[in-house]
């Protein structure tokens, strides 16, 4: 691995031992990213955190162009991207993820990777987003829509003999071995249906942020573990009992989402929230601000602090992916309790909370 | 890899290609990038080129990853005390 490479870091997890996940993102170190952001000014904020991240630049850029808006609040607004192309793209990142990652992360057979593959023909896969209005995003989608139907359609017509009427079906093999894990659920819920109780929230986990250098790479909410994906949106706030129990659950709330967005009624240009993707800004102070949006993976949240002459101060960046790999977190207490040669349920639940970095098993041979 | 790291097209055959990454090569597939020619850089995820960035894009990039870099190799050098 280049010394480059080596940035983005890798996870070990190692089934049935103690500590059973190990490792970290070296570019969200603490002050890593701080003394690479300093100084800049708005455009250039959002170009960098865009450049520099591969799946999630587009909520990068949104996150950090709502931040930089909220903590700026009488300068010339930054653009920000219409909410429906983060519909398109948290959907094809669902989709790339299946086709690309399930496959090495679950070490599937050439059969199986196949009927993954089936999904590279979709029509978001190698669609360039760059200056895509609204418009344009909408059709796309709808686009997504009838190739679903089409691909539902067709692969059920032949679903005996290849066993491919979803992504989900390709998986069948893993659903018992899935459904039997159950890691327990603490959903991460800074986000809530109240904005006042949503904006305390939000403030308190600043301020945690701020009082711990290393809060970024392993966060807490209020003092707890937390986990966070698609299948704990604030739109699944009100779902009780969660029917995100098993790693199956949380495999399959991916596929889930894609046809959530491709059957939703679409949004007026302007609207104000996203009833399936919330993202938005909470001014915290003079030149202070918190952003959050909710991606493929998870919940991203940036914190600004900007000077008086509109240079950024500091920069947190908080993750997804530092949330479900945290070493004390549910993927980590179930990795735990299984046997340490179980190296297929280390896989499954690696894949259930798909990190965006790659992720080693280190099994025991018994 | 969750960065962005851009990578040189230096052979291709088909819908495989080799990429320069930092100095390391690596195969991987351009099945959804099918355009790259060599000399191209292309954004690679799990063996698949999924976009393409242009030169000036590239070494703007490439130069933010090296500061990266820097930086943190700065963090991780022992501190001297007097």
């Amino acid at each position: 691995m280049s010394p480059l490479a080596a940035l983005a870091g890798q996870y070990v997890l190692r089934p049935g031992q103690n500590p059973s996940l190990a490792g970290h993102r070296p570019v969200l170190q603490a002050g890593t990213l701080p003394r690479l952001l300093r100084g800049q000014t708005g455009a250039g904020l959002v170009r960098i955190l865009g450049s520099l991240f591969t799946l999630c630049s587009h909520a990068h850029q949104r996150t950090a162009a709502l931040a930089w808006n909220a903590a700026c609040p009488l300068a010339d607004p930054l653009p920000v991207a219409p909410r429906v192309l983060l519909r398109l793209e948290t959907a094809r990142d669902h989709l790339r993820s299946m086709a690309l990652d399930w496959p090495s992360r679950l070490a599937l057979d050439a059969q199986h990777v196949q009927g993954l593959r089936l999904l590279v023909a979709n029509p978001l896969m190698s669609a360039s987003t760059t200056g895509m209005n609204s418009e344009q995003a909408a059709l796309r989608l709808t686009a997504l829509r009838v190739w679903l139907n089409d691909f539902e359609q067709a692969s059920a017509d032949t679903a005996a003999a290849v066993g491919q009427a979803s992504p989900l079906q390709v998986l069948q093999d893993w659903q018992a071995l899935a459904n039997g894990l159950n890691p327990a659920l603490n959903r991460l819920d800074l986000l809530h249906p109240d904005a006042h109780e949503q904006a305390l929230r939000l403030c308190e986990l600043a301020q945690a942020m701020l009082a711990e250098p290393d809060f970024v790479q392993r966060p807490n909410w209020r003092g707890e573990c937390a986990e966070t994906g698609a299948w704990t949106r604030l739109r699944h706030r009100q779902q009780s009992p969660s029917p995100f129990l098993s790693a199956w659950s949380r495999l399959s709330a991916r596929w889930s989402e894609v046809q959530d967005i491709a059957g939703a009624e679409p949004l007026p240009q302007n609207a104000p929230q996203d009833p399936l993707l919330s993202s938005g800004a909470l001014a915290l102070g003079e030149g202070s601000a918190i952003a959050w949006c909710e991606m493929a993976r998870g919940l991203l949240l940036h914190w600004v602090q900007v000077d008086a002459r509109g240079g950024v101060v500091d920069y947190r960046v908080l993750a997804p992916t530092e949330w479900n790999f945290h070493p004390q977190g549910a993927l980590a207490q179930s990795l735990a309790e299984i046997p340490s040669d179980d190296v297929r349920s280390a896989r499954c639940l690696a894949a259930a909370f798909d990190a965006c970095v790659d992720c080693r098993i280190e099994g025991v041979t018994p | 890899m969750c960065l962005a790291l851009p990578a040189r097209v230096v052979a291709i055959n088909g819908l495989d290609a080799t990429v320069d990454l930092g100095g390391v090569r690596k195969a991987i597939s351009i099945e959804l990038v099918p355009e790259a020619q060599v000399d191209d850089y292309v954004i690679v995820h799990v063996g698949h080129a999924i976009g393409m960035v242009d030169a000036d894009e590239a070494a703007r990039t490439l130069a933010l990853f090296a500061e990266l870099e820097a930086s943190q190799s700065q963090e991780m050098m022992p501190q001297v005390v007097a």
